[in-house]
This record gives structure tokens, C-alpha cells and sequence, in this order.
């Protein structure tokens, strides 16, 4: 009984080695036979060496924790819930490197995910410390307006139901209103601040957004810190 | 042992969705999920305080919500809504306890309180006994604070004489308002984020209330806490 156990244990022993091989040497192999060189250095394991490519030594910037992080903001976008309460714990304070982890996030999300990208500008918004962080949010402000829902680059179809359109003007504008919102919170704390002048800047050139909602906002927000 | 198993395989057949909610068959798996987990995002908001209004509406910031929804709708369908942006409406001549979801609800990436104020605003036409608070509609013109016309991001038009306006603070426009007034000022359990979106949200809504009077009355409300 137990030479034939010992076979048995054997012989899978066996066959998981040979497995491990077979899929070890795919991998040193670099891609399926089909793809082209280029296909094939993407899917290539990157080696750390002196001669690493300038994006991947651009990661070096990065901390672990700038890269925790970014994976915390991943999986809230995904999970679709607004009250997470890691955006209030670990996302409060982001360091440089997680900023710039979080703005590099903000260019790959569609357009069309305005709740993902005005989530990105809310947490860039709460830290905003150098003047790179008030460009960020003027660039955001100065993006052509999103459209429609499906598709920020076309109109939306026509339809006579103007109930449907509840709130739909606020979450087409929701990631210029966030960036906004921010920028408030810098006038806020008064004309000492360093930032106030560019953020005050920033505000004056939203007032005149094609976008109603940011304008209309915009205008509100320079009338009411124009006084300090 | 094997009671072991059988309370494993009972644990293991109960249906993950408890709500009485009843989806029709036809409605996406996504949607469901989506709708569930919303719907328990209200159920668990907590508040120390509300406002008179919020307090006449859906009582205290004390996990009902869910109740309130749940008293007023019975089952879930697919419908296009009148198509366009919608992502749920209630068509109360067809059903009033039925709610409507469009595949704009998973498609489009609202803000999450902003599909609840849509849902909640919906909710409020269930109710048969108030006449479905069917909408008044917008003056003409029909201008926003700035002075600016108010219009449709959907047609591009005017609202100036559709029914998109509220007179009173208790309809679906008004009720919705307050819901995510009393979420901004009182919510002890919400993120910075739902919070800061129950402001944007609320304050939008409050330009569809057209009475003047009505109007005063919630902006008198929002500042006092009971």
C-alpha cells in the first residue's frame, strides 16, 4: 500500500515539475509566436539594470506608499462607493509622489467617468501645497466641456423628457465644479496663503468656461474673495 | 458532522440579496448589484441632527431611509424611461409601486448621492394620496439666480414652461433637496466626498423650486437643526 502510495506522489511530483518548466520556458520565450517585437518587449518581464527605459525609472520616484496608495484609489473606483472611508483615512494626505501617482490616474480615466475623475481632482484638491497643484487643476478647468454622458465629444441625442435630465448638467461639470470647490478652500484661508494669488488666477480664468455651471460658479467664487 | 454540512449548505442557499425589494427577471445582474448596494449606502447613514422639514419628510438620520424607500416601492423593472439621460423614473398611471431603472444607471458614472437624489426623487411620485406630486411647471422665462436661463443639458431648450419646477417643499424636487441638504450638514458617517456632493447636488435642486415662499421656507429650514 505504501509503494503505491510513494508511486502516486511520484509521479505527480513528476508531473508538476514538468508543468513549471513547460510554463517558465514560456514565459523566457517573451510572447506567443504571432506578436510583433514591439508586442514582444511589452510583455517582457522588466529587468532592473543601469540601462532601465525612462519611464521605468520615473517609477523609482515613487515610494511604496505613494504606490499603496494609488492601489487604494484603484480599488474605491472600482467598487463604485463614494463612502469608502479610506478617501477620509488613507487618501487624506498625499505626499508628491502619490499626487503625481493620482494625476498620471486622472489622464487615463475616460472622459466620460466624470464621479472616477472628479473623485481624483476631490483627494488632488484636499492637498494642494505647491503651484504644480493649482496648474493641475487649471488645466482640468480648461478642458473642453463634456457633452453628454455617453459621449463627452457629441451631443447628446435629442429627447423631450426633461425629467431624466435631473442632475445631469451638475455630473457633466462634476470634475471642473470639484476643482473649483478646492480652489475655494485656498481663497478660504485668506490672502496670506502663497497660493491665493495663483488660485485666484485660476478662478478668474474659469469665469469665462463655455460651460455654464462652471462660469456661473466661478464668477460667484471670484466676487466673493475679490474683497480680501 | 453532518449538521455541520446542512447549516453550511443552508448559510450557503440563502439569497445574498435580503431585500424585499423584487426585481423583475429581466433586470441586469449589474443593475441589481448596483441598486443593493446604494440602497444600502442609505440605510447606512447616520446623523446627529436633521432639519424640521427632513424630520417631517423621513424622520431621523437614524438608518430609516431604506425603510422609506421600501414603504413606497414594491418592485424593480427595466424601462427606457422616455429614453435620453433618465436613469430611473416611476410611471404611476402604469404602477405607482414600481420603480424603473434605465441601463444609464450602471452606465453613466454619477456621483453616488446624485443617483440616489434620482431614485428618492422618484420614490416620492409613488404616492397615490399626494396626487403623485406631480411637477408645476417652470415660469416663463425661467432664470436661474445669475440670471441666466435655465435649460435642458438634454435638449439643449429651455425648462421655461415645463414641468420640471416644484412649488412647494415637499414634492420630489423639494424632498430630494432636502435629503441631501440634511446628508451635507449632518451625516456623522459619510465621507468628505458624499458630503461635498450633497451640497453640489442639494443646491442645484433648489433652483427648481420656483415659489418664492416655498423657497424661503427650506433656506430657513436648512438652518435649523432639531
Amino acid at each position: 500500500m505504501k509503494k503505491i502510495f510513494f508511486l502516486i506522489a511520484a509521479a505527480a511530483l513528476a508531473l508538476a515539475a514538468i508543468f513549471f518548466l513547460r510554463t517558465h520556458g514560456r514565459q523566457n520565450s517573451i510572447g506567443a509566436p504571432n506578436q510583433s517585437s514591439e508586442e514582444k518587449n511589452l510583455t517582457a518581464a522588466p529587468v532592473p539594470s543601469a540601462s532601465m527605459p525612462p519611464a521605468e525609472k520615473a517609477d523609482a520616484e515613487f515610494s511604496e506608499h505613494d504606490r499603496a496608495q494609488s492601489a487604494v484609489l484603484e480599488n474605491i473606483l472600482a467598487s463604485h462607493n463614494d463612502n469608502d472611508m479610506r478617501l477620509d483615512t488613507e487618501l487624506k494626505v498625499l505626499d508628491t509622489g502619490a499626487k503625481k501617482l493620482f494625476q498620471q490616474k486622472y489622464e487615463q480615466i475616460p472622459a466620460e467617468k466624470r464621479n472616477e475623475r472628479g473623485t481624483v481632482i476631490f483627494l488632488l484638491g484636499r492637498n494642494l501645497a505647491h503651484e504644480s497643484d493649482i496648474a493641475f487643476l487649471s488645466k482640468v478647468l480648461a478642458e473642453p466641456p463634456c457633452r453628454s454622458m455617453q459621449n463627452c465629444a457629441s451631443d447628446p441625442p435629442h429627447s423631450g423628457d426633461v425629467h431624466g435630465d435631473n442632475g445631469v448638467e451638475v455630473t457633466l461639470a462634476y470634475p471642473q465644479i470639484v476643482a473649483l470647490k478646492s480652489l475655494e478652500r485656498v481663497l478660504e484661508s485668506g490672502n496670506k496663503n502663497p497660493l491665493f494669488e495663483q488660485a485666484m488666477d485660476t478662478v478668474h480664468k474659469a469665469t469665462q468656461s463655455p460651460v455654464a455651471k462652471v462660469a456661473i460658479m466661478a464668477r460667484a467664487i471670484e466676487a466673493k474673495y475679490s474683497r480680501h | 458532522m453532518k449538521n455541520l454540512m446542512l447549516t453550511v449548505l443552508v448559510l450557503c442557499a440563502a439569497p445574498i440579496n435580503s431585500w424585499a425589494l423584487q426585481f423583475d427577471s429581466d433586470v441586469p445582474q449589474d443593475v441589481q448589484t448596483q441598486v443593493v448596494q446604494d440602497l444600502q449606502f442609505m440605510k447606512s447613514l447616520r446623523g446627529n441632527k436633521v432639519t424640521p422639514l427632513h424630520q417631517k419628510i423621513y424622520g431621523a438620520m437614524d438608518g430609516g431611509y431604506y425603510n422609506w424607500f421600501d414603504s413606497r416601492v414594491a418592485a424593480v423593472g427595466m424601462n427606457s424611461c422616455g429614453g435620453g439621460n433618465a436613469v430611473a423614473c416611476v410611471i404611476p398611471f402604469e404602477d405607482s409601486t414600481k420603480i424603473w431603472f434605465t441601463q444609464n444607471y450602471v452606465r453613466f458614472d454619477h456621483p453616488q448621492v446624485a443617483k440616489m437624489m434620482v431614485v428618492y426623487h422618484e420614490a416620492r411620485h409613488t404616492e397615490d394620496a399626494n396626487g403623485n406630486w406631480m411637477h408645476a411647471t417652470c415660469p416663463t422665462p425661467f432664470r436661474a439666480a445669475d440670471g441666466s436661463d435655465m435649460k435642458s443639458i438634454w435638449t439643449g431648450a429651455s425648462l421655461a414652461g415645463e414641468p420640471a419646477c416644484d412649488e412647494t417643499p415637499l414634492g420630489s424636487y423639494g424632498s430630494s433637496t432636502i435629503l441631501l441638504k440634511n446628508i451635507q450638514k449632518f451625516c456623522t458617517n459619510c465621507t468628505d466626498k458624499v458630503k461635498m456632493d450633497a451640497g453640489i447636488f442639494s443646491d442645484d435642486q433648489l433652483g427648481r423650486i420656483i415659489d418664492a415662499n416655498a423657497k424661503a421656507d427650506m433656506q430657513r429650514d436648512f438652518a435649523t437643526a432639531l
